[in-house]
């Protein structure tokens, strides 16, 4: 019988907003074991500047830390100092199979090939999503903007709960920088639910 | 012909098959190879996971971490978060039985 690879996860280093998921906001200078995700069967973690998460073979996103800007899209801008999970996406039936973190925003893609984000927005102008690279034949690259707008969403408040990206193609990869975010998608496959 | 990426010397020859870096003041680096995660760069706050606050010119294994397989790892600034594989220790053990 083959067992579940049921992963456990580490951290240490910075304390700061309870972004090591101890439960404290305290230093740690060795690895230390966050026992709740022990029975989750995390297979991907990420750290943020100000967050960090986890996501487990189900695809559901855990995430624990700073919370101000709405970054661990719990609907709220609270620090969570021991992981919590992002229960919008369970609600939507949203199953993750990517999580990025940056600076105070991150961002998914689902098993449908579709961008969301949640977190900082801090708009001082319009997002612009520019489509780039159009001469490359096997990917386009969507670049969400840069600084200001970096969730790739019209509106000018924090996203406290995940929001889809809008895009014309599916996406095969979705990264978050410090206050930008790059979405690379693939013009091969079908485009997810657009009528030609 | 020199290169902008200097190999340190303690990691010449093997393999680094995940390589990952964050930034604070000083550039955080590490690396796993065979599942033994190595840390270098900057440490004021504890992040190399070694157990104090130096800073770190050269890769040295996180020993709390040595009797696992890390499968995966990702910097944030200045905190570190690790995924171990509890099943592949096991295969780990037969492969490397010295560990």
């Amino acid at each position: 019988m083959l067992l579940p690879d049921t992963g456990e996860v580490f951290t240490w280093g910075e304390g700061m907003w309870g972004k090591l998921g101890t439960g404290f906001d305290h230093n740690e200078h060795e690895p230390v074991l966050i026992p709740s995700l022990s029975d989750k069967e995390i297979v991907q973690v990420a750290a943020g500047y100000s967050h960090s998460g986890a996501r487990t073979a189900s695809g559901e996103i855990w995430m624990w830390g700073g919370g101000e800007l709405g970054q661990l899209g719990l609907g709220n801008r609270q620090n969570a100092m021991l992981p919590r999970r992002v229960e919008w996406l369970i609600e939507h039936e949203i199953r993750v199979r990517s999580l990025s973190l940056g600076c105070a925003h991150t961002m998914i893609v689902s098993e449908h090939d579709e961008v969301y984000a949640w977190g900082e927005q801090k708009v001082r102008q319009r997002p612009s999503v520019d489509m780039c690279g159009a001469s490359m034949p096997y990917a386009h690259a969507a670049l969400c903007a840069v600084q200001w707008g970096k969730l790739g969403v019209a509106t000018n408040t924090d996203l406290l709960i995940p929001t889809r990206v809008d895009l014309l193609y599916r996406v095969s990869v979705a990264c978050c920088g410090y206050a930008h975010s790059i979405i690379v998608t693939n013009a091969r496959m079908s485009p997810p639910s657009f009528e030609a | 012909m020199s290169s902008i990426f200097q190999v340190p010397e303690s990691l010449e020859y093997r393999e680094a098959p995940h390589l990952s870096c964050g930034v604070r003041v000083r550039l955080l680096m590490m690396m796993i190879e065979s599942g033994r995660l190595y840390q270098w760069g900057g440490g004021e706050l504890g992040q190399l996971g070694q157990g104090t606050v130096v800073n770190l010119d050269t890769p040295q294994l996180v020993k709390r971490l040595s009797q696992r397989v890390v499968s995966q790892v990702s910097l944030g600034r200045s905190h570190t978060v690790a995924l171990t594989s509890t099943l592949r220790n096991e295969l780990a053990s037969k492969a490397f039985p010295d560990r």
